[in-house]
């Protein structure tokens, strides 16, 4: 038998509202991605390969799951539209699909399953298409082969007991659900699933690498990543899930709570009935989301990029010897420019980096009714103002096309993490009107792509266009 | 780069092993030479690409444009992994529609006119 999961955007996407770094099938619940659950229930069903259908793919999935051999299974990948129907999916994914029975997961929810049980007993071979089972936020199907509907599904079936039954769906469509799910796991279902960690007691996972100090209280039902510390005083629980790389500073009491990954929580805090992300806190019951700018309460712990200095000295160089040649000649039609009464400048504000830092740039406005304006634009002379931000580090010489700050470019960032804007862009290296589809797929193509040798061809590129 | 018309009048085009900048003229040619004779539903086969660049995929966002402005569609079929992950890094996979097979991406265009 064959997986098929489906996971749509529009009975995901709330979740981006607060944790807007990951996609919504990773999100953790109880430490372990929400994805990672619906994989192993399609082991236990008996399933040897999965097919992972998203209407925005997500390299990190692809990156978390791989092909699937952890999972003893063949996992691949791929796309589907918005309005697509399941019955549309299953003719786009035919030569996956075909000749096999199917289990077709299509929605938004978690699974409660029991790691103890085989559930391919309860499919039976002369089983027709059925839903097997379902909640408001989606359901689970079984699926006959279309080719020959009366021949058995070949499964190698353990015997059914009466004990045995289909597990049952928790809708996913809110925080709410999301932390009372959570809080189900962590009080009466961690023996249910694997999770990451190991068992101390009952009711208590912990992960490596964790540091307890002796005057910590941790009072159970607790989950505890990898790479914690739980600093002097601290009370973590009952009912806490604590993520990956979390340090709780002096003091701090968290209850009925969950702290994802890479979070600082600082000294004398009380965490009750909250997630917190780096340095968001959201409250399901009050529906508040708060963002903590004192980075002693909360904040994020953010890995370091690793340095080029190679790069960066090329780059700034580069700047400066472009903002030296341009010099002359942009004085020399700026004034003529400036004397034809033909010099307008706007002050817009740019986003500089895909985490949405903003900086202000003067746009010259091009006219090529003149012969020094259209000199001016010949030599890129609009160029001249960016020199100085590539000198200083804050624009790369070659890079993806500013993008201006306005609502739908800050969508556009939101899953567009290689932007690393240039004074001269890709679009323009190839040509393109800026602002279009064709533009916006060379802009993610060559960022993805990048690398130090293809920017310095695509700027030799760009300045002899 | 070859193309044939199906029975119900979908075209699909088989593309070269790369599908590059040096492909994209003969590849808008033959587009341009398809609107004219206003078969507008096309399969761009891809199961013989192994490299895809950015001129070759605004190539077929290109062709999608024109192609739907005469109410006729684009899709793809038989993407190898390679060429799938450039469809997900530039998303275009939210422009066009892709499909496994061949056949199935030509009888979509049967289900689109019966549902029309």
């Amino acid at each position: 038998m064959k997986a098929l999961i489906v996971i749509r955007e529009t009975s995901s996407a709330w979740l981006r509202t607060f944790f807007s770094n990951d996609h919504p099938a990773m999100i953790r619940i109880c430490n372990k991605p929400m994805l990672e659950y619906w994989v192993d229930f399609s082991v236990l069903a008996g399933c040897t390969s999965l097919r992972i259908i998203l209407e925005e793919p997500d390299s990190r999935i692809e990156d978390y799951f791989e092909n699937g051999e952890l999972w003893g299974m063949d996992i691949s990948y791929g796309y589907t539209m918005p309005d697509d129907s399941l019955e549309v999916i299953l003719k786009k994914n035919s030569a996956y699909t075909a000749s096999a029975s199917l289990l077709a997961m299509d929605g938004f929810f978690f699974i409660h399953y029991r790691q103890d049980q085989k559930y391919n007993a309860l499919i039976q071979p002369d089983d027709v298409s059925q839903t097997l089972a379902r909640c408001e936020s989606g359901s689970i199907q079984y699926i006959c082969p279309q080719t020959d509907s009366k021949s058995p599904p070949a499964m190698d079936k353990p015997p059914v007991t009466d004990k045995m039954k289909f597990p049952s769906l928790s809708p996913l469509k809110d925080f709410d659900h999301l932390l009372e799910i959570s809080m189900r796991v962590l009080s009466t279902e961690q023996p249910h699933y694997v999770l990451p960690g190991y068992g101390t007691e009952r009711n208590v996972t912990i992960g490596s690498n964790v540091e307890i100090n002796r005057t910590t209280q941790v009072i159970p039902p607790v989950i505890l990543g990898s790479n914690v510390r739980l600093l002097n005083q601290t009370v973590i629980g009952p009912h806490a899930v604590i993520g990956n790389n979390v340090i709780v500073d002096t003091g701090t009491s968290i209850e009925k709570s969950v702290i994802m990954d890479n979070s600082y929580l600082g000294k004398g805090l009380r965490v009750h009935e909250k997630f917190v992300d780096g340095n968001m806190i959201f409250s399901p019951r009050l529906k508040e989301k708060l963002v903590v700018k004192d980075g002693f309460v909360l904040s994020s712990i953010k890995a370091s990029l690793p340095f080029s200095p190679v790069r960066t000295v090329f780059n700034a160089a580069g700047g400066l010897v472009l903002g030296v040649l341009q010099f002359i000649p942009f004085i020399i039609l700026f004034s003529i420019r400036k004397l034809q009464n033909d010099w307008h400048v706007q002050h817009k504000s740019f986003f500089i980096d895909s985490r949405g830092k903003k900086k202000t740039f003067p746009v010259i406005k091009k006219n090529k009714n003149t012969v020094a304006g259209r000199l001016f634009t010949f030599l890129s002379l609009d160029k001249f103002p960016l020199f100085g931000a590539v000198v200083l580090g804050r624009l790369k010489l070659m890079g993806n096309l500013l993008l201006e700050s306005t609502p739908a470019n800050d969508r556009r960032l939101s899953d567009f993490k290689e932007y690393l804007p240039g004074a001269y862009s890709y679009s323009e290296g190839e040509g393109l009107t800026p602002e279009t589809p064709e533009s916006d797929i060379a802009e993610r193509f060559h960022a993805a792509n990048r690398s130090f040798f293809r920017d310095i061809c695509m700027l030799a590129k760009t300045i002899t266009r | 780069m070859n193309f044939h018309t199906e029975d119900n009048g979908v075209t699909i085009i088989k593309m070269p092993e790369r599908f590059d900048s040096s492909m994209t003229e003969n590849f808008k040619e033959t587009i341009k030479s398809l609107c004219d004779q206003e078969l507008i539903n096309i399969v761009i086969d891809m199961s013989g690409v192994a490299y895809i660049d950015s001129s070759g995929l605004g190539a077929v966002v290109g062709a999608l444009r024109r192609i739907r402005e005469k109410n006729g569609d684009v899709k793809t079929a038989c993407l190898h992994k390679q060429v799938q992950s450039v469809f997900q890094i530039t998303r275009c996979y939210r422009l066009i529609e892709i499909y496994d097979d061949v056949q199935a991406a030509v009888s979509s265009f049967d289900t689109a006119r019966e549902k029309g």
